[in-house]
């Protein structure tokens, strides 16, 4: 893809993708245009405030303001029912660029009202508008892309403020230049025109995305919105809103009592207070060019690579150093400086581009009413209400000490919140993806009983072979209780169509029918006589002389016989001297013969069978059978069996079967065993056992896996996938086959990566990361990325976010290659 | 057992004919083509019935093995015209509750869309 050159300047300062810029620059000049019109407008409102009705009034102006802003969330809210997002916004920016005109006109006029509108004018004003413009980054982005790329449009805010503050404290020609409101007015009018066209490379975009992402993008639209009370209620009713809501408050509280503590010790500091305006405007200067800085430097750096947790916390743990470093010594310049360039710059950046953030998995119809109600109303809320707990700590003479214990207690219960909230964000982010499936072995034990479905095919196939095996499978039907009528209605179904087809010899004159089912037989009785008459002597030494007749014949003419007697032994004594034949008949080179014999050998549990059986494992035909008859060893055998897993002279299709039989096994032995020879592994079974790991870990989720053995598998997967996509990359001629084939090998890599990842992390957790990563779409990708970001520790989220991010091929070679680097050195 | 194999919007048909039995396998298991489509990125596999005159309790862990590998890849694997006998025991024996059956070959088809 050709790189424009607003990308090439772009991607030097911010982690963009190809295609991003427009969007990127187009919401950076969005907020820059409103902040500085913003800025400019709340020095003229202050200056003419102060001018005409004086500093005693402001409180009346902020209580008159807070009353109006529940008006204009009712209002907000019934306008968003009817204004697609794009109009409601220009209009509002009109809107706001007249009324602002208006101001202008009317100003000279001196009406004594006219400040103090003008002021709750600017209140609806800022309060309209940022909830506007993030309420449009949250429709357009998903939160890795909010991650990258905050940073930079953030900075557009900062930068806003920076020139709207300078342009009028430079260019101010009297007390209260109202030219300045014609200034904001043209501002906000090319704001307007700056939107109109960011949504129409939005809707292009939309047209040119899948059905899937323009149906997503499309649900955003639909919200039904009503008025304040509404507004209010989503967000009493969600848990993970209420969090934010509280989060939200206690910031401003905290930065109300902040404020008075800065201005109380610079007041009192011998080195500015003769100069305080000079020191002010120096500090306010500054401090918003180290916010910019900040954000545009740092902001995404830091929740990209620390998460939201950490970035979250950062902003109110260096206030509490800061409120308990005031309360140890309560006049200290540096500490105020510190503290209050610290609550601003970070307020400005880190902490509203990461509040955003926890918006965004929000669904739609939650999150505008959610954002309208707290970024318009709670926000004025809080600052009014710090104000009034910090007028009762006055009240009560609370000196500077005090007020920053009490800041202190708050900013301990904003840090709790805020652990509360991104554990609240992490299942959000959950939410949002689906579990498409689960492992179907898993659901196939959970809702099928193989060995009994088995029995009742065999009980049907035998009808037509021998009465004698078919009776066999009824009594053993009714020796586990299955008997029941259905099968019984089952087995009778036709029964006027079945022939014997072949006999024992020994039963051949009573067997000229096939027994049919009646009900008058006592199952109990039955079970009793026929144990009986098994363990008898005479029994055995009868039935001695017949099996070893029927062995001795070679060829499949005995096969029914054999069949017979593989069953039989089945029901016997371990250690009756028939069961001594079983070994014969299971290495019999009759598939039918072999798999009874499997099947009794699976009842009696002795250790000497266990190799003839493990060779049966080899052929797809008797796999099945070995490996449920060898299950029924159960951990006894887990030592046998790993030494045929290491063995490299067995065949490989048998020791990927056996690495199957340890995960049904599933013990912790067999865990421990497969991690072993996947560590040691010289052929290739890499997929097979960790297949049998992932199948352990769905059956039996308390068995526990090394993590440290499990790191070292993963190394070497992610090692291999980057020698694979590197090999993919570097040959574009290579034939179709050739190329098909790499993809496969990139495919199952992958889906290994994610079985280990699996065995130290939640499965499910992992298991819908991959799930919807590979349904492929933009969004479904990006929320896949997300949850594993909040779910891996920071040394896997380094080795694997590299590999999985939805990055251009050019960028995910170079990211290989530094893996394969750093995977190197160790 | 003759396995014959074409593609529908899709989703790959096996048709096969005959007994699926232990004793009338030759040379490649139903699972084993199964495993080779899946490897070969299939993911939406229909096995027809409709020529099947038997199966054994080596044909049901045929299904059910082939069934296991297409889901845990995250595929579908379905039925389609099973004889009344053999759904009969398939009934009975609860392997409904597992696999999807169809009478229908179209609207099995349409069923792995709608999923």
């Amino acid at each position: 893809m050709a790189q424009s050159r607003s990308y090439k300047i772009l991607s030097r300062i911010v982690e963009i993708k190809p295609g991003e810029e427009k969007i990127a620059i187009f919401l950076f000049s969005y907020f820059f245009l409103i902040t500085s019109s913003y800025t400019i407008i709340k020095s003229l409102r202050v200056a003419g405030f102060l001018d005409t009705l004086g500093a005693n009034k402001i409180p009346v102006a902020r209580l008159l303001g807070a009353i109006l802003m529940g008006f204009v969330v009712a209002l907000h809210s019934k306008l968003q029912i009817k204004t697609p997002r794009h109009l409601l916004i220009i209009f509002s920016l009109i809107f706001f660029s007249s009324t602002g005109f208006l101001f202008w006109f009317f100003f000279p006029y001196k009406w004594n009202w006219l400040p103090l509108a003008c002021w709750i004018w600017a209140d609806v004003f800022v309060a309209v508008l940022m909830t506007q413009f993030w309420i449009a980054v949250n429709d357009l982005f998903n939160p890795r892309e909010v991650k990258r790329l905050v940073g930079f449009f953030g900075s557009g805010g900062i930068l806003g403020g920076i020139f709207g503050g300078e342009l009028t404290g430079l260019l101010a020609k009297s007390n209260v230049d109202t030219n300045f409101l014609l200034v904001a007015s043209g501002l906000l009018i090319i704001c307007a025109f700056v939107v109109h066209s960011l949504f129409i490379w939005q809707r292009k975009n939309e047209e040119a995305s899948s059905t899937l992402q323009r149906e997503a993008i499309g649900r955003r639209e639909e919200v039904s919105q009503v008025g304040f009370r509404d507004c209010f209620d989503t967000v009493r009713r969600n848990t993970y809103l209420k969090l934010i809501a509280a989060g939200v408050a206690l910031t401003l509280v905290v930065s109300t009592f902040i404020d008075w503590q800065f201005s109380f010790i610079v007041q009192n500091a011998s080195a500015v207070k003769n100069n305080l305006t000079s020191f002010f405007g120096h500090f306010n200067a500054g401090l918003l060019v180290f916010s910019f800085f900040l954000q545009i430097l740092l902001t995404s750096r830091l929740i990209q690579n620390y998460g939201v947790r950490f970035s979250l916390l950062l902003y109110p743990f260096i206030l509490l150093c800061c409120s308990m470093g005031i309360a140890i010594v309560p006049l200290n310049f540096y500490f105020a400086l510190i503290i209050k360039s610290s609550d601003k710059s970070l307020s400005y950046s880190i902490n509203q581009s990461v509040r955003e953030l926890l918006y965004i998995p929000i669904s739609p119809e939650i999150k505008y009413k959610a954002k309208i109600f707290i970024d318009m109303f709670l926000n004025r809320f809080s600052k009014g209400f710090g104000a009034v707990l910090l007028i009762i700590l006055l009240y009560f003479n609370a000196g500077v000490r005090l007020v920053s214990f009490v800041s202190a207690i708050l900013i301990l219960g904003w840090i709790i919140l805020n652990l509360k909230v991104t554990r609240e964000y992490a299942n959000t982010v959950k939410q949002k993806l689906q579990m498409k499936w689960d492992r179907a072995d898993k659901i196939v034990a959970e809702k099928l009983d193989v060995d009994y479905t088995k029995l009742v095919f065999d009980t049907l196939e035998s009808r037509n072979r021998s009465s004698v095996l078919y009776a066999m499978h009824l009594f053993d039907l009714i020796k586990q209780e299955k008997l029941t009528p259905e099968v019984k209605r089952l087995i009778s179904y036709k029964s006027d169509e079945l022939k014997v087809s072949s006999l024992g010899t020994l039963f051949e004159e009573e067997a000229a029918t096939v027994p049919e089912w009646d009900d008058s037989i006592a199952e109990e009785s039955l079970k009793k006589d026929v144990a009986e008459i098994m363990s008898l002597d005479a029994y055995q030494k009868v039935m001695k002389g017949y099996v070893q007749k029927v062995l001795a014949e070679k060829g499949l003419e005995t096969e029914t016989a054999k069949m017979e007697v593989a069953k039989a032994i089945g029901m016997m004594d371990p250690h009756s001297p028939l069961a001594e034949e079983l070994e014969r008949l299971l290495e019999d080179e009759s598939a039918e013969v072999s798999r009874l014999a499997m099947e009794s050998a699976g009842k009696l549990v002795q250790k000497e069978h266990v190799p003839a059986i493990i060779q049966k494992l080899q052929s797809p035909l008797t796999r099945e059978d070995a490996s449920l008859a060898l299950e029924k060893y159960g951990s006894k055998i887990v030592g046998t069996l790993s030494d045929y897993l290491g063995d490299e002279e067995e065949e490989i299709e048998l020791r990927k079967a056996v690495a199957a039989v340890l995960s049904r096994v599933a013990s912790q032995e067999a865990t421990d065993f497969l991690m072993l020879e996947l560590l040691e592994a010289k052929v290739n079974l890499d997929r097979e056992i960790i297949d049998a790991l992932d199948r352990i870990r769905s059956l039996k989720p308390d068995v526990q896996f090394e993590g440290e053995m499990v790191r070292l598998e993963l190394n070497r997967e992610v090692k291999k996938r980057c020698e694979i996509f590197l090999n993919f990359y570097s040959k574009a001629e290579l034939e179709k086959e050739k190329r098909k084939a790499l993809e496969k090998e990139l495919s199952f890599s992958l889906i290994n990566i994610f079985k280990l990842l699996g065995l130290i992390y939640s499965r499910e957790d992992i298991g819908r990361a991959y799930q919807n990563m590979k349904a492929g779409t933009k969004e479904s990708v990006a929320y896949a990325l997300e949850l594993l970001d909040n779910t891996l520790k920071k040394e896997d989220k380094d080795l694997l976010l590299p590999l999985l991010e939805d990055l251009p091929l050019e960028e995910k070679a170079r990211r290989c290659q530094n893996l394969l680097r750093a995977l190197a050195e160790g | 057992m003759v396995i014959g194999t074409r593609e529908k919007n899709d989703v790959l048909i096996f048709d096969i004919e005959g007994e699926i039995r232990r004793s009338d396998i030759t040379d490649i298991t139903l699972h084993q083509l199964v495993k080779d489509q899946l490897e070969n990125g299939r993911r939406k596999i229909l096995l027809n019935f409709e020529k099947v005159e038997f199966i054994d309790s080596f044909g049901v862990g045929e299904i059910l093995a082939s069934y296991i590998s297409t889901h845990n890849l995250g595929g579908k694997l379905k039925l389609i015209k099973i004889s009344k006998k053999l759904f009969l025991v398939f009934q009975v024996t609860m392997l409904t509750k597992v696999l999807e059956i169809f009478d229908d070959e179209k609207i099995a088809l349409d069923s792995f869309f709608k999923d």
